[in-house]
């Protein structure tokens, strides 16, 4: 896959603080590729210098293939938070960036129109920016990125403020904007957000990159089945010994007094499982379908970086 | 362009500081026009004595307006600032639009306040003068065009001088109390220490003598040219060319 956006070294310090230490990835065209960390790992001030809102202090980026300090045109962005002014009607604040975006006269009232829409905010078009709740005040930056159908898309915490059906309505807008081959780029500190949306994932943490995962793609190497097992009265080790020798066991571990392993689809799910332990003269007490989420390699990541 | 304009038509403050200036001469000259004194028993209408035609008439306007830069100097800051608290500048950068863009929008606005400044105190003035019967009012301030464009020069210094110094400290009270500390201490201060040389080199010294300035012409008994001196008009201008240059310098670098 084509890379639509290439960093190389990029490191940025504020005073004495590094909140982004020689960070270096590649964003495929068409994914949806997710920024992942806690506060303060350095995610927005990433998109920020990829905006070109804020100088780098070192590294170069490349938006398709080309050098620039400033952000690309085909890109529509919502950073940290939606900057409108306070007064100014969510109508007349639509038309602005769409006057600014250079969406032809005869068209504006209609795409605004329409963004409003799709983002469920017209009933409130005639109110004033500061009127609005902080969910309405994020909905109406979303709809302020879609105004010109941008071909990339780059949402810094998109959720935020967001009531569950909010949450669950924007993420269905993702995943729709995904679907038509848009790339998107989303930072957020909520892995669940990440690994629902993501195709791709970079974990930061202080600054640095720890860790970039194929999300989807991880998922369909463990389509098999990873499982929690624990024997009464025995120890994990028994279980791992057993298992590390059969060849459809891809991985096993020992956590919190229970062994972890992940199998192929050939290993015939738990009772195959089952029935192969119980073969070998061990009776498992506990057998449980174990989530190889994004959460356990995030924590494995942060934990391996500390 | 557009956009800016869009905004700048919503800004409370833009027509209250366009109303101010445009109010601002004839609440003034108001003073002066129904002000007379007495000098052995002659009634005397001070307007008059001041300014005997329509010429010095124009002077005293030109000089009295001047005054007025410090309400645009006020909108200018307040609505840069509005723009920059409200991370608007921001959005415009993420949006595409570049820093060079977004300080030029903003210098050409500056140049703009200045033409409608000079345009209402052109219209308050010929009011103003109408009001006293002068005659030959429009001829009259054609002799004194290079003047009048030295009052929007005048004003455009000062406001570069202020965005400058706004891009710096980020605050329109600190911006705005500096313009006054500049021009009243440390230019105050370089002209005591060294009167001849360097002081005729400072920007607010040259702006200053842009535009005439009847009082100091009536009290030293001297009388005024009709045109600022070339010298002040080159410092001055060269005094705008280096504040937009290191305006465009400071918002190259500047995170927003």
């Amino acid at each position: 896959m084509q890379s639509i956006l290439t960093l190389s070294g990029l490191s940025k310090n504020y005073g004495r603080v590094q909140a982004l230490s020689d960070v270096s990835l590649s964003i495929p065209e068409g994914s949806v590729y997710g920024l992942l960390g806690p506060n303060g790992s350095g995610k927005t001030t990433l998109l920020s210098i990829i905006l070109g809102v804020v100088r780098p202090a070192a590294g170069t980026f490349l938006w398709d293939g080309e050098q620039t300090n400033e952000t690309s045109a085909n890109v529509g962005a919502l950073l940290e938070k939606p900057n409108f002014l306070p007064k100014t009607k969510v109508k007349a604040q639509l038309e602005m960036m769409a006057v600014l975006r250079g969406i032809p006269s005869t068209e504006r009232a209609k795409r605004v129109e329409e963004v409003l829409q799709q983002t469920g905010i017209a009933d409130a078009a005639h109110r004033p920016f500061r009127s609005l709740s902080l969910g309405m005040k994020q909905r109406l930056g979303i709809a302020s990125v879609l105004l010109s159908n941008p071909p990339i898309l780059v949402l810094d915490e998109p959720t935020n403020g967001l009531d569950p059906q909010g949450i669950i309505d924007i993420r269905n807008l993702i995943l729709n904007l995904a679907s038509q081959g848009r790339t998107i780029i989303l930072a957020s500190h909520m892995l669940d957000e990440i690994e629902k949306v993501c195709t791709h994932a970079a974990i930061l943490k202080k600054g640095e990159l720890i860790k970039t995962e194929e999300i989807r793609k991880d998922k369909k190497e463990s389509a098999g089945v990873v499982l929690r097992l624990g024997v009464e009265n025995r120890p994990a080790d028994d279980i791992t010994k057993k298992l590390e020798n059969w060849a459809v066991c891809l991985d096993v571990k020992i956590k919190d007094g229970y062994a972890i392993a992940s199998f192929t689809a050939e290993a015939g799910g738990a009772s195959g499982v089952n029935r192969y332990l119980s073969e070998r003269g061990l009776y498992l007490s506990e057998i449980h379908p174990h989530r190889a989420s994004l959460e356990s390699s995030f924590l494995k990541a942060v934990e391996e970086k500390s | 362009m557009h956009a800016e304009l869009l905004k700048l038509k919503t800004y409370p403050l833009f027509w209250i500081s366009m109303v101010l200036f445009a109010g601002f001469i004839p609440l003034l000259f108001g003073f002066f026009l129904r002000a007379d004194f007495q000098i052995e028993d002659q009634q005397m209408d001070l307007l008059q004595f001041l300014a005997p035609n329509a010429s010095s008439l124009w002077q005293y306007l030109i000089f009295v307006a001047s005054y007025g830069v410090y309400i645009l100097i006020l909108f200018l800051l307040s609505y840069t600032n509005r723009d920059l608290i409200n991370g608007i500048w921001r959005q415009y950068i993420i949006e595409g639009v570049s820093r060079n863009q977004l300080v030029g929008g903003r210098i050409i606005i500056g140049a703009a306040v200045s033409l409608l400044a000079m345009f209402l105190l052109f219209v308050m003035g010929v009011y103003t003068i109408a009001q006293k019967e002068y005659s030959g009012i429009v001829s009259s301030l054609w002799e004194l065009q290079a003047f009048f464009a030295g009052f929007g020069l005048y004003l455009f210094g000062f406001m570069m001088m202020a965005l400058l110094l706004n891009a710096i400290v980020n605050s329109t009270t600190l911006s705005f109390l500096g313009i006054f500390f500049w021009s009243l201490f440390v230019e105050g201060i370089v002209r005591w220490v060294d009167p001849t040389t360097l002081s005729h080199y400072l920007p607010v010294y040259n702006f200053n003598r842009l535009i005439p300035n009847p009082v100091s012409a009536l009290v030293g008994g001297g009388s005024l040219s009709a045109t600022p001196e070339v010298q002040h008009v080159l410092v001055s201008l060269i005094w705008i060319g280096a504040f937009m240059g290191l305006l465009y310098g400071v918002y190259r670098k500047k995170d927003f």
